[in-house]
């Protein structure tokens, strides 16, 4: 069996774990595997058509690909109001428990943070204020993305930062962890891990957000991705990615199997009748001493979320 | 009454063009001003475009048999009953979008925004197909009707796709001859 398919983006560009330099690639190495995952012509063509300087993927060319590919991202992010459905959950979870800053995790152009620092911005001094003194960091390997997210928090004056960083291994918590489209770039073992290394950085909760597996996911993405995506690469990772996302059982069992110390739960986990109402699901994480006073928190959006267990 | 309706539904779409073009450039959270900007460009752009269609309609209607405008009004009646559903279906859904709660703009977003862009051309395409089967009393006529349906319904369909290389022109012209932006 060969193995799985991946999404381009994740093998044109790549880094050394620990130092977080960036590797160069050689577009040769990247058609052999995707040739062995058998990940078809039409991928194979998107990479050959990639610039190289001596066999080696020009870096210029992919970050300024990676930058239009998220600003993308980030229209669809936008459309189906990817801010307002992290802060459904993190106003009521940063409320119950101690923790004073906000890590995106993989931020890429840093949507999310922006937006949840211009949210904040706007409902201080109203009945909507919250987070108040609570720091929003946004971290991601791709130093391009990274310079453009600080570059455009300080366009628009907004509270939050930026950082080419391991999110696990930062000094300062504790933490919220945050994520929304990247937990299922990490499968097996790595997915797990990523839950271990978030509860030992000193995680007091997570809400990472990913895209419902269900019958039509696949489809809808296509539509979307042909319809509003400029980039081929978009397009065909765009896919992927709904193809490849994990459903609800594989992403508790592996946070719980990682984390043993917190306690997790699916947010608008169920399928249901009309999967296109919720395409988006989360797992959410909570120490076990905020569990109780969490899901009081959430009022009726409790409803939603499945037993934190 | 036709050709007006035509003229509108055209600057309706282009206006819409132009904003989906806009989309996913620009990463700022607030850019209210970037759209309308983008949106009144494209607006004028999509004024010129019709203003031309318009006039190279004329030109047929002159140089064509008697009867060619007569049978052009036909085939644009067929035109806007496909173009007025799918406009009115897109309008409706997308005042459903702004007022909606969560999940009531999950699922216009989902169900009727998202394919119906992505089904735009072939509708307009279909559209002019369709229209251009209505029965021709002046079978004469019909030839010249079908070159000025089709020139027209092509124009409005590959708009959006000019507005990105009418951007990239922009882009690669000199400084000093780009409009700042909002």
């Amino acid at each position: 069996m060969p193995p799985e398919r991946v999404e381009i983006t994740d093998l044109i560009i790549d880094y050394d774990p620990e130092t977080l330099a960036r590797k160069p690639v050689r577009k040769d190495d990247v058609l052999a595997a995707m040739a062995e995952r058998r990940m078809g012509r039409r991928a194979a063509r998107i990479v050959a058509g990639l610039p190289d300087v001596g066999g080696v993927l020009d870096e210029a060319h992919l970050d300024a690909l990676f930058v239009r590919i998220h600003a993308e991202l980030q229209r669809l992010n936008e459309e189906f109001r990817q801010g307002e459905r992290l802060l459904m959950l993190l106003e009521p979870m940063l409320r119950v428990s101690s923790a004073q800053r906000v890590v995106d995790v993989g931020c890429g152009l840093g949507y999310v943070v922006r937006w949840l620092a211009a949210h904040r911005q706007s409902a201080r001094g109203t009945a909507r204020a919250w987070g108040d003194g609570v720091e929003l960091l946004g971290c991601d390997y791709n130093r391009a993305l990274v310079t453009e997210a600080q570059r455009l928090a300080e366009v628009e004056a907004l509270e939050c930062a930026f950082r080419v960083a391991n999110a696990f291994r930062l000094r300062e918590q504790p933490a919220v962890f945050t994520s929304s489209g990247v937990i299922h770039h990490f499968r097996g073992d790595a997915l797990a891990a990523v839950f271990r290394a978030q509860a030992e950085s000193g995680a007091v909760a997570c809400i990472h957000f990913d895209i419902k597996p269900s019958w039509v996911a696949p489809m809808g993405a296509y539509v979307f991705h042909e319809a509003r995506m400029r980039e081929r690469v978009s397009r065909h990772d765009g896919v992927l990615s709904a193809v490849r996302a994990h459903p609800a059982a594989t992403l508790l069992q592996a946070a719980r199997a990682g984390a043993p110390e917190m306690v997790f739960a699916m947010f608008d986990g169920a399928v249901g009748f009309l999967p296109i109402l919720r395409v988006m699901h989360a797992v959410v994480g909570v120490r076990r001493e905020h569990a109780a006073a969490f899901r009081g928190a959430l009022g009726p959006l409790g409803a939603r979320l499945s037993e934190l267990s | 009454m036709i050709p007006a309706l035509l003229v509108g539904l055209a600057l309706v779409d282009l206006a819409f063009a132009a904003f989906r073009d806009a989309a996913g450039r620009d990463g700022r959270i607030r850019k209210r001003a970037f759209y309308i900007d983008a949106v009144v460009r494209g607006t004028a752009i999509g004024a010129a475009l019709v203003a031309l269609l318009g006039a190279l309609t004329a030109a047929v209607v002159m140089l064509g048999p008697p009867g060619t405008y007569a049978d052009l009004v036909r085939i644009g009646g067929r035109m806007v009953l496909v173009y007025g559903t799918y406009a009115t279906l897109v309008l409706a859904t997308l005042g459903v979008y702004f007022v909606g709660s969560g999940d009531v703009r999950a699922f216009a977003t989902v169900a009727v925004l998202g394919p119906f862009t992505w089904l735009r051309v072939p509708v307009v395409l279909a559209g002019a197909l369709w229209a251009s089967l209505a029965p021709a009393e002046v079978p004469a006529a019909r030839p010249w009707a079908l070159v000025a349906t089709f020139v027209c319904a092509v124009a409005v369909a590959t708009a959006e796709r000019a507005f990105g290389w009418l951007r990239a022109l922009g882009a690669r012209a000199p400084r000093e001859l780009r409009r700042p932006r909002a």
